[in-house]
């Protein structure tokens, strides 16, 4: 199980109030930006795989008893088990990760090549001030390439949609927003954001205005819910990982030889009990 | 009865029946079956859904046949389908879900139904089900219970638009809503701490009374849910069975329901009926307020934007099979009214565990302790065993508990291991076979 290797918590700056209990009470916690001190740790441990849980990350209990499969244990992959924006009630890229001792050695590639298991970790919550919401909004939004798909467009449209109602929301979203409209370093476009801090009434003006902008410039569909709204549209989102993650596991697994094979069926089955009609093997 | 369709190969192969009473869609959509499956067949007008489905096995006449509703559309790969032969079983029902058109959701509300004639003839729902149950669906699990049931097939090639007249929009929702309800009212203690969300049966309400507003009828499916929720909740002592009585949905409509909204600008092209926009959105909120009131639910206003936005995100995941998948892989490893499978059973039970299922966990550890695997091992055994006690297993603790007790040689870090697992199964309230009470599932 999860818990019986020996566990890393990255914590970000500012952080160290917000850490919750959640699974892995005994996790290590080390600095987010000293990877030097996470490969001694991992040296020091002398085993063959490290759990490391990202920052802003509060693992649920049960994901300590997931048994990696030996395939997936052996594969040199880093192994990520994604978190639910509390913001967003969507599955992000942070979370929880298994990862291979010998990956510390080199930082730049610590944590790719990697799988994606369709299993959600727990809740990412990087919403603790206006600005480390904004902040991380824009670079999550940032980071990931427009889809193509019209599902997945969708699903696009409504990560920059959602969260009016939770703490520092609204600066989640205009994060979000920013991100879809312009090329900018992130503290450019929080310079532009900063003056509302000191006029609230605002945000959600702007925000309503940034999303009929991106509307008009990229045709996604994206909507500036309100707080009943959106309260609402994360009360219907399960708590599974999307069906663009399972068919992505499917397909990473069936890589990996024939036992590789064996357990992508076996995900492709419970996939489509989940995603019916969404998953093929 | 017809020998050929004693066992199938796809589901082309099987007789289908087509089952329409009162839309005026029907016709269209039976040609478009048709055009599909050119043998179709059709019942039309048959009073009562329990009559209307042994009016179809009858038109069958086969040992196997498929139902299709007269709101619903197939997706050409349908009959491609293979049979999975080892559920070809008389007393399993085999649905395909539904993806409503209206709210996106994916369902048995409107699926495609493979039926064994035997188990359709032995139903006793609806307006035929005993006077002192409430039956709003087809209630398979009272035919042989713990033994007969629906069993969910992966894949989704079936569309469902109930919303093609205002009359049939509101009609779907009221229904579902009294059924969901209903349903929600025989959910035991255990259904819900074990449900992966907060309820299930609320989320799937709330999409009922909220989502639609971006298609011709939609508004009126949620004014129907909504209007069924406020009923349950306004008149205790109202039948919910009244829903059965498609008449009597008829008279309520045009005497209660039309007249509230009075005519307007919007009008039906099948019906030929009018009705006011923006009264039915005075309504609808009205109805939200008061639900609002006097109950937990939740029922924001969503403009049509956002709706197409919340559909086409294709968030709403069907509910969560896990604790059927289970369940039906009991049924194969005690042989319930089927052959013993363990193979099946086992491949239940794997799939159930990736969805994280604790019991399902337990029982494949329960093959390998009793031998009933290839390559069955203690070790593996009891690593299952670990994990679903991690996950919180009722049954996990007094099981891995007997297992170690049939070790002679246990050592006495052992013997304490086994004592804190008996105390834990304890306070877990599952002491073992005939050691106490056991919870139900």
């Amino acid at each position: 199980m999860l818990c019986e290797y020996p566990v890393l918590r990255l914590l970000a700056s500012g952080q160290e109030k917000q850490v919750d209990a959640g699974g892995f009470v005994d996790a290590l916690p080390l600095p987010a930006d000293a990877p030097d001190v996470w490969a001694k740790v991992a040296k020091e441990s002398g085993e063959e795989n490290i759990v490391v849980i990202d920052s802003h990350v509060t693992p649920s209990p049960a994901l300590e008893a997931y048994c990696p499969e030996p395939i997936l244990s052996a594969s040199s992959l880093c192994l990520l088990f994604p978190a639910r924006s509390v913001v967003t009630g969507l599955v992000v890229s942070r979370g929880v990760r298994l990862v291979p001792s010998n990956r510390f050695d080199g930082i730049e590639t610590l944590f790719s090549p990697s799988l994606t298991l369709p299993h959600v970790a727990g809740s990412f919550a990087a919403n603790y001030t206006p600005q480390r919401a904004f902040r991380t909004a824009y670079l999550l939004t940032a980071d990931r390439p427009v889809p193509t798909n019209p599902l997945a467009r969708h699903r696009f449209a409504l990560s920059a949609s959602l969260g009016s109602e939770a703490l520092n929301g609204p600066w989640w979203m205009l994060g979000a927003l920013y991100a879809l409209l312009d090329q900018n370093p992130v503290e450019v476009a929080w310079a532009k954001c900063a003056p509302l801090l000191a006029d609230p009434s605002g945000l959600s003006r702007r925000s309503r205005e940034l999303a009929r902008k991106v509307r008009l410039a990229t045709d996604l569909p994206v909507q500036a819910m309100d707080q009943r709204q959106s309260r609402a549209v994360k009360a219907l989102i399960p708590n599974i990982a999307p069906a663009d993650y399972w068919q992505g596991f499917v397909e990473g697994c069936a890589d990996l030889g024939a036992d590789g094979k064996t357990l992508a069926v076996r995900y492709a089955l419970a996939g489509a009990a989940v995603w019916p009609g969404e998953i093929s093997a | 009865m017809n020998a050929a369709s004693a066992c199938p190969g796809r589901l082309a192969d099987v007789p289908i029946v087509f089952m329409s009473y009162d839309e005026p869609w029907a016709d269209e959509t039976f040609d478009d079956l048709r055009k599909l499956r050119p043998d179709a067949l059709r019942v039309h007008g048959v009073k009562g859904l329990d009559a209307c489905h042994k009016a179809a096995a009858e038109v069958a006449d086969a040992d196997w046949f498929l139902t299709v509703d007269a709101d619903t559309t197939l997706d050409p790969a349908t009959f491609d389908v293979k049979l999975p032969e080892r559920l070809m079983h008389p007393v399993f029902r085999l649905d395909w879900l539904s993806r409503n058109a209206v709210n996106g959701l994916v369902s048995g509300n409107g699926c495609l139904k493979l039926w064994p004639r035997t188990l359709a003839m032995a139903m006793r729902s609806h307006e035929a089900a005993p006077k002192a149950r409430v039956s709003l669906d087809a209630d398979l699990g009272t035919i042989r219970p713990g033994i007969t049931r629906q069993v969910v097939m992966p894949g989704c090639y079936v569309s469902s638009d109930p919303a093609r007249t205002p009359f049939h929009a509101f009609r779907a929702g009221f229904r579902e809503a009294v059924f969901l309800t209903n349903l929600k009212d025989t959910e035991t203690i255990a259904d819900q701490i074990d449900s992966t969300s907060a309820s299930p049966l609320d989320a799937i309400l709330s999409v009922w009374c909220t989502i639609g507003a971006h298609t011709p009828n939609g508004t009126w499916m949620m004014y129907g849910a909504r209007m069924g929720l406020w009923s349950h909740l306004a008149w205790p002592s109202w039948d919910p069975r009244e829903v059965n009585d498609y008449d009597r949905m008829l008279r309520f409509w045009t005497h209660t329901i039309l007249p509230r909204i009075g005519a307007g600008g919007n009008r039906c092209r099948y019906s030929g009926i009018r009705w006011d926009a923006a009264r039915l959105n005075d309504e609808i909120n009205c109805l939200a307020d008061r639900l609002e009131k006097h109950t937990d639910s939740y029922l924001p206003y969503f403009n049509a934007d956002v709706s197409r936005l919340i559909v086409e995100s294709g968030l709403l995941a069907a509910a969560n099979q896990a604790p059927a998948l289970d369940a039906i892989g009991r049924v194969f490893q005690k042989g319930r009214g089927v052959p013993i499978d363990i193979t099946a059973a086992q491949e239940l039970y794997e799939t159930a565990a990736v969805i994280g299922r604790p019991s399902a966990f337990a029982n494949l550890a329960r093959l390998h302790d009793l031998g009933l695997i290839e390559k069955a091992d203690c070790a593996t055994a009891e690593h299952l065993y670990k994990v679903a006690i991690k996950l919180g297993s009722p049954h996990a603790p007094s099981h891995l508990a007997e297992m170690l007790e049939a070790d002679p040689d246990r050592s006495l870090t052992e013997r304490r291991k086994i004592n804190c697992l008996r105390d834990l199964a304890a306070e877990r309230g599952f002491a073992g076979p005939g050691k106490g009470k056991e919870p139900r599932l």
